[in-house]
């Protein structure tokens, strides 16, 4: 097996052994990139000096999970003495004095790069990113999906192992299901976001990448918990998830049966079908297809399956279109060319400067949802738009702690199609109903998890989204693990 | 809810952005379609449903007042677009 197609705990078993040294790791990886790269866009920066860098880390592990071990990351994570631009122009040549608490967890990780994505993470295509798309490995002429496009298209295309994202209203999910790789949206609160640039203070997950669940979960264990920056981060108890999930990789047989009995691997799970997603318009026949194959397969394996019913799901993306501009128009307020970001030459006064830099610097999309967060914020409409959608929001996580009463977890699809070619979908509405599946997770702030089930009749992947209970992310991970153990996917893009 | 290109410049004028004539236009397009795709909410009989302000549940997560890190002042100031040796140079704010 080739470098790029080995687990990150079968990297580290390979650098403690000395096989392989980081410095070979990264020029691996590297070389990749410059291979595929020009043609995919998934990178805005690479550290190419990295490969020379790493002979600076002793070969010894200090004992760390990451040391040695290459990843690529979302460009809205501050990386000290990297550019970092939110793939906006208003942060171009924007170089951190700090890296984000995620970075600094990661430690004695060699950083090969910032992956492109919609610009502030705002988009479900990266085309809204002001240094270009990024390409889908798949099928170059189709988006990658968005946010983290950029994210998802490298570890598709095995140009990282794996990669930090961030997770709003599916930034991680509909990427990761548009190309075929496993996307991770943790409990809100699990991880700091000291560091990441922030779009929606109430829904921004830091999320992971990868090809496989272990990979998931090992770099899930390394994150986790408080850091003294962040207060919105979750004090639970760390109970690593990935020991159990990687021994069961290593236990894996021919036969994927990895010592369960047959028709027992979920004995005593109870998984709930919410009604009012498979009833969605728009839904594709192929990914509702695809996505019953899966849930057949979780039946023949012990599970219990029944119809439940999330009432307000409709209602979700509008919710999170009301609410999430509003806090972006809140969050991008800073960005005025003065402290960070590219300022003007010449201002009349403060206010000049400011409006100035913005209109220069900031985006359409980025504008338009500025715009709408101001309008449903501003006096006589802030009860109408702002708070109905507060109290809407809290009706979706009423439905889902009703229903965790009567299931252990969810399975939905992620997205209603698949990747659509670039341009086809212009219309600002038509992209915002990309997230009718995954927002709904992130107005209730529960864990959800998006892995490969299948291909359509044009080879383009399709996404499964389980979503478990708020705070019990190991679970939901051993139970994304064991489905993908028993049903691997097995396809590969032509760029792999 | 038509938005006029009037209340598109009542937001810029908020939003400190300076909005060309054609961007006013095709705004007002797109954020009227916007605003009348999220109307929708209108619909939902909330009755006495609090606003959702945390969705994880955390409150005043407080820590003890100590002065912890600090920058060194060089590495702040590299980000700035304009400054002088300590300091970030502005437009002037207060008028004589």
């Amino acid at each position: 097996m080739e470098l790029h197609e080995l687990l990150l705990s079968d990297l580290r078993k390979k650098l403690d052994e000395g096989e392989v040294t980081a410095k070979e790791l990264a020029d691996h990886f590297l070389s990749r990139i410059k291979d595929k790269d020009n043609e995919l866009h998934s990178h805005l920066h690479v550290n190419e000096g990295v490969a020379t860098d790493v002979s600076n880390l002793s070969d010894e592990t200090g004992g760390s999970a990451f040391h040695g071990i290459p990843i690529g990351v979302k460009d809205v994570f501050c990386t000290k003495g990297m550019p970092t631009t939110a793939a906006s122009n208003i942060l171009k040549g924007y170089v951190p004095p700090y890296s984000a608490t995620a970075i600094e967890r990661l430690q004695g990780a060699v950083i090969l790069g910032k992956h492109n994505l919609d610009e502030f993470a705002m988009g479900v295509s990266t085309e809204s990113s002001a240094y270009g798309p990024s390409k889908n490995p798949w099928n170059p002429e189709y988006v990658p999906g968005g946010s983290s496009g950029g994210s998802a298209a490298a570890v598709a295309a095995g140009l990282t192992p794996v990669a930090l994202g961030t997770d709003t209203g599916g930034s991680i999910r509909q990427p990761s299901a548009m190309c075929g790789v496993v996307g991770f949206k943790p409990t809100y609160g699990r991880i700091s976001r000291y560091g990441v640039i922030a779009m929606c203070s109430s829904f921004d997950t830091v999320g992971i990448i990868g090809r496989s669940v272990a990979d998931i979960a090992y770099t899930f264990d390394e994150l986790v918990g408080p850091d003294g920056f962040d207060t919105t981060v979750i004090d639970a108890p760390k109970n690593p998830v990935s020991p159990e999930i990687i021994e069961l990789h290593n236990a894996q047989k021919e036969d994927n049966r990895i010592g369960q009995p047959a028709g027992e691997a979920h004995n005593g799970l109870r998984i709930g079908i919410p009604k009012e997603y498979f009833e969605t318009e728009g839904l594709s026949d192929e990914v509702r297809a695809s996505v019953e194959v899966a849930i057949k397969a979780m039946e023949a394996e012990g599970a219990t399956i029944k119809e439940v019913s999330l009432p307000h799901t409709n209602y979700a993306v509008p919710a999170y279109y009301i609410i999430s501009p509003s806090e972006v128009s809140s969050n991008l307020a800073r960005y005025d060319g003065i402290r960070y970001g590219v300022g003007v030459e010449k201002a009349e006064s403060i206010d000049d400067a400011f409006r100035k830099a913005r209109e220069v610097g900031l985006g359409a999309e980025a504008k338009r949802r500025i715009m709408i967060g101001t309008y449903a914020l501003s006096a006589g409409y802030f009860d109408a738009f702002y708070i109905k959608a507060a109290k809407v929001r809290a009706m979706i996580k009423e439905d889902f702690d009703r229903v965790f009463t009567e299931v252990d977890v969810l399975v939905t699809p992620t997205a209603p199609t698949t990747a659509w070619k670039f341009g086809e979908k212009a219309d600002p509405v038509s992209l915002y109903l990309a997230d009718v599946f995954t927002a709904p997770a992130s107005l209730a702030g529960v864990p959800a998890i998006s892995v490969p089930c299948g291909v359509d009749g044009n080879g383009l992947p399709i996404g499964l989204q389980l979503i478990g209970k708020q705070e019990e992310d190991g679970a939901l991970l051993r139970f994304a693990n064991m489905h993908m153990l028993l049903n691997p996917f097995k396809e590969k893009p032509a760029t792999f | 809810m038509e938005l006029s290109p009037k209340e598109i410049e009542r937001l810029a004028k908020l939003a400190r952005l300076d909005l060309s004539p054609e961007e006013k236009k095709q705004f007002a397009g797109e954020l009227t379609d916007i605003l009348s795709f999220v109307e929708q909410l209108k619909e939902v009989e909330v009755g006495n449903t609090e606003p959702v302000k945390q969705i994880s549940g955390l409150a005043h997560v407080m820590r003890p007042d100590e002065a912890s890190y600090t920058f060194p002042r060089e590495e702040m100031l590299e980000s700035a677009a304009k400054k002088t040796e300590d300091s970030i140079e502005v437009p002037q704010v207060i008028k004589k």
